[in-house]
């Protein structure tokens, strides 16, 4: 049996925590969380996640930082990063694909297509 | 000199980005919640989390509109100038001033784009190059402004040795966000002026730079 793909959570708002986490338990994915910058790249080495959902507006480190941070260590080449935002401008977008991140999706989204990109990006059907 | 640091129209900026915070919140729990509906569900409940699936989605096409209605009050700004004339000021200011070089690349002429709060961009950036030299020992940079997926990107680019652009990393946030003498963050006005701004690092080429990225207005 293939192993659960992990994904990390990171964002510092309870209620999308709650309701993300459901959902992608739901699509059988193995999943953990973290609330600031700082935890997130802790967790990305200790956990190993394959995917991170990542919110760009976090206390402290805000999510751009981190996606640098991750992508200037090698050993992080294969995880993929999912940048959530709830600003809708373009520059933003822009800047997180430049960072290094492998999906932008503005606040709000579509749950079912949230779940659809972590499928793509994990490269598996949807469940 | 007093200076304006915000646009009309971009202080509902922060409130948009509260709404859309919100409902995405508020998105995600209703369609979780339709996972869980037992197969026998009452038909008075599943038409209410009918409607609150519904009106969820009608809330997001609406926080679109709006959050594209809110930027173009940049366009109606007093005072806008062309960009290739902010950096002809910023290319003779740091000249004379600052003992800072500053190249554009040849052939690449700065795009077409208006900005309001011209100055305050141009002062704040001579602010911002002025520091790099005091505490970085920056004393050439290079500047290229592009066009970039339909954005105006300028790079201020130098040279930096590792433990340098360790130091520039570190010192991002000061860099970016604190205030110079008499005008605010550069971020600040980036962002005011719906751009971004932020520190690059390029170990290949041990080089470091600022990229602002601008939207056409």
């Amino acid at each position: 049996m293939e192993p659960k793909r992990r994904v990390l959570i990171v964002d510092d708002e309870p209620n999308i925590i709650l309701s993300l986490e459901f959902l992608l338990r739901q699509q059988g994915y193995e999943v953990s969380v973290a609330r600031d910058g700082e935890e997130a790249l802790v967790a990305a080495e200790d956990w190993r996640p394959d995917l991170m959902v990542l919110d760009v507006m976090l206390p402290g480190l805000d999510g751009f930082e981190v996606c640098r941070r991750l992508r200037e260590r090698p050993e992080n080449a294969g995880l993929k990063i999912l940048l959530l935002t709830a600003r809708g401008r373009e520059v933003e977008r822009v800047r997180g694909l430049e960072e290094g991140a492998d999906a932008y999706v503005r606040k709000p989204f579509s749950t079912r297509q949230l779940m659809k990109t972590v499928a793509e990006l994990l490269g598996r059907p949807e469940a | 000199m007093k200076h304006r640091t915000r646009p009309a129209g971009q202080d509902f900026e922060p409130l948009v980005r509260e709404l859309r915070g919100s409902l995405a919140s508020l998105r995600a729990a209703s369609e979780a919640l339709a996972l869980l509906a037992p197969p026998e569900e009452d038909a008075e409940a599943k038409d209410l989390r009918s409607v609150v699936l519904a009106e969820g989605v009608r809330l997001t096409e609406l926080v679109e509109r709006l959050g594209t209605a809110v930027l173009p009050g940049e366009s109606t700004a007093r005072g806008r100038r062309p960009l290739k004339d902010l950096i002809a000021e910023l290319v003779r200011a740091a000249g004379t001033n600052l003992d800072l070089t500053i190249e554009t690349e040849p052939g690449a002429a700065p795009p077409e784009v208006r900005l309001s709060d011209g100055s305050l961009l141009v002062a704040t950036l001579l602010g911002t190059l002025g520091r790099l030299r005091r505490d970085f020992a920056v004393c050439r940079v290079t500047l290229r402004s592009r066009l970039h997926q339909d954005l105006v990107a300028l790079d201020f680019l130098w040279p930096a040795s590792e433990p340098e652009l360790w130091r520039l990393r570190e010192s991002n946030a000061e860099l970016l966000d604190a205030a110079g003498r008499g005008e605010p963050p550069l971020r600040e006005v980036v962002q005011a002026l719906g751009g971004e701004v932020w520190l690059t690092v390029d170990r290949a080429a041990a080089s470091a730079g600022l990229r602002l990225l601008l939207p056409p207005t």
